[in-house]
């Protein structure tokens, strides 16, 4: 598929969105809130004008590429950014197959406290927290992106980790499965 | 107690974001439209370049430029403020408050400033547009103004030669603009305002024909349906006040058969675009805040919805935007919009709150 996108096949590069757009999203919406729907868009677009100096061969994997991307974007908006709103992460709706109605609920209601409690994190807590557990990168890989080293990206997720869990306070003692 | 770690990490996995499901299909069309946009500025500079040799080389020079200014450069004289310079034309008159202006064979030319044109027939010729006052009693307005070309404005007007924009208000009577990018002259009434770029057919912004009395709908090829409404923009709006009123403001009317979330969704598709319009006036007035308010009538092209008509409501009350070259930018925006193909035309009227935090 990359192939075919390096060489302008546009059915290849909807593949290619289609495969990572759930990854780009989600670290848009970490850093961005309710911009995130453009800055995915745009990230896409300038992943397009581009992918056709993307080495395959060199240091940064096709995902990671792409999030630097996402990330570089989402950074100049925040700086640019004059007219903003700011709005929690969004929820994903009830999934089916859930083991009932009022287990499901107790979910929907931690899920709501996790993202605001995510959503009151520094930027670079955001940001790494989003790398690691929504796009699944490694520390080395998140370290690139960020631009810091990679003890930096370890304290960082772990002051993030603690800061999140703090705010969940006892709650998973109870619904948690 | 604290929260488990291993459980943090599982529900962090279940609150990941999803992406909409429309983000391939938005994706994609921003990519078409950025290479349309890639062509038609390509054209334009050729355009520009063909005229810059038109104007340098060939262009003839004017045989009897005004009387009563300073010529400067090529025929063109420049009225200052504070003198403004009378001229009598073939059919009624021009009064020049300032700009540049050249009149030969009795064709009032001008590339910037403002002015008036009085009784019928009275014309002006602009880069942009013919500009015809109509009418023994016709009194009309206009300005030139020249815009900056940064990038965000090239790729919002369109056309890399569209750095004139061309202002206009009827006073009393009538007017014709004869514009390049239109294919039949608009026709403005009393109060009316209108706003040329170049290569782009005139916004006309109405005046309301009565107080309290809803604008008439354009013609539509259907009946409308009873009017409904739904939530307003959410992202020009940083946050939108509630109000007190039964008429809320808040609230988009939409007349005709398309789904309003599907208007929701192409609408969404335009808020950066709209942002951009803001955040551009804002660097020249930076109190400026208000209301917009948009009807636009969607008509079925080539298999999907696409804005054919748009026009600003003027708003009564303190609230109202009153930035025509912001409600121009937003019209631009708007031509953009891509919707489900509806069933007939239908209406819609939109309001947007342009605020800063």
């Amino acid at each position: 598929v990359l192939d075919r996108c390096r060489r302008g096949d546009p059915a290849a590069f909807r593949q290619l969105v289609a495969a990572y757009q759930h990854r780009v999203y989600a670290l848009c919406a970490a850093l961005a809130g309710s911009d995130a729907d453009d800055l995915t868009q745009e990230t896409f677009v300038r992943v397009h004008a581009s992918i056709s100096r993307f080495e395959p061969e060199g240091p940064a994997s096709l995902a990671s590429w792409m999030l630097t991307i996402a990330r570089r974007l989402c950074t100049d908006r925040a700086r640019a950014a004059r007219v903003r709103l700011e709005v929690p992460l969004p929820e994903r709706p009830l999934e089916a197959g859930a083991p009932g109605p009022e287990h499901e609920l107790e979910r929907v209601r931690l899920r709501t406290r996790l993202l605001r409690a995510m959503s009151a994190l520094p930027e670079e807590q955001r940001a790494v927290i989003a790398l690691r557990e929504w796009d699944g990168l490694g520390y080395e890989e998140i370290a690139v992106i960020e631009g810091v080293p990679l003890g930096t990206v370890r304290s960082r997720l772990a002051r993030a980790r603690e800061a999140l869990r703090a705010a969940l306070g006892d709650e998973g003692q109870h619904v948690v499965p | 107690m604290s929260f488990p770690d291993e459980d943090l990490t599982r529900l962090l996995a279940e609150a990941a974001p999803r992406a909409p499901a429309s983000t391939v299909d938005r994706v994609m069309a921003a990519i078409e439209r950025q290479r349309r946009r890639r062509r038609r500025l390509l054209v334009a500079g050729a355009l520009a370049a063909a005229a810059a040799v038109f104007v340098l080389v060939l262009k003839p020079r004017p045989q009897s430029p005004p009387a009563g200014a300073p010529v400067v450069a090529n025929g063109l004289r420049t009225v200052e403020p504070g003198h403004p310079l009378t001229l009598e034309l073939a059919r009624g008159r021009a009064t020049i408050e300032r700009g540049e202006v050249r009149l030969a064979d009795d064709a009032l030319w001008m590339e910037s400033g403002a002015g008036r044109l009085t009784g019928d027939g009275a014309r002006v010729d602009t880069p942009v547009a013919r500009l015809t006052a109509l009418g023994a009693d016709a009194e009309v307005e206009f300005e030139l103004r020249r815009t900056p070309m940064d990038a965000k404005k090239t790729v919002t007007v369109a056309a890399g030669a569209a750095a004139t924009l061309l202002a206009v208000h009827v006073l009393a009577g009538g007017a014709r603009i004869d514009a390049a990018g239109a294919h039949t002259p608009t026709q403005l009434g009393p109060g009316d305002r209108a706003l040329v770029a170049s290569g782009a057919p005139p916004l006309a912004i109405r005046t309301p024909p009565a107080a309290h009395t809803p604008s008439p709908a354009p013609p539509t090829a259907q009946p409308a349906r009873a009017a409904s409404t739904s939530r307003p923009s959410q992202a020009v709006a940083s946050r939108e006040r509630p109000t007190e009123t039964d008429e809320s403001p808040s609230t988009a009317e939409v007349r005709g058969s398309l789904d309003r979330e599907a208007i929701q969704d192409g609408i969404r598709t335009l808020l950066p675009d709209i942002k951009a319009c803001y955040e551009t006036a804002l660097e020249k007035h930076p109190d400026l805040q208000g209301r917009v308010v948009v009807e636009m009538k969607i008509k079925a092209k080539d298999g999907q919805g696409v804005i054919d008509e748009a026009e600003i409501i003027p708003q009564e009350g303190d609230d109202d935007l009153n930035s025509p070259s912001t409600e121009h930018c937003l019209l631009q925006a708007m031509t953009n919009a891509r919707f489900p193909a509806p069933d007939g035309d239908v209406v819609v009227r939109y309001p947007f709150i342009l605020k800063t935090e």
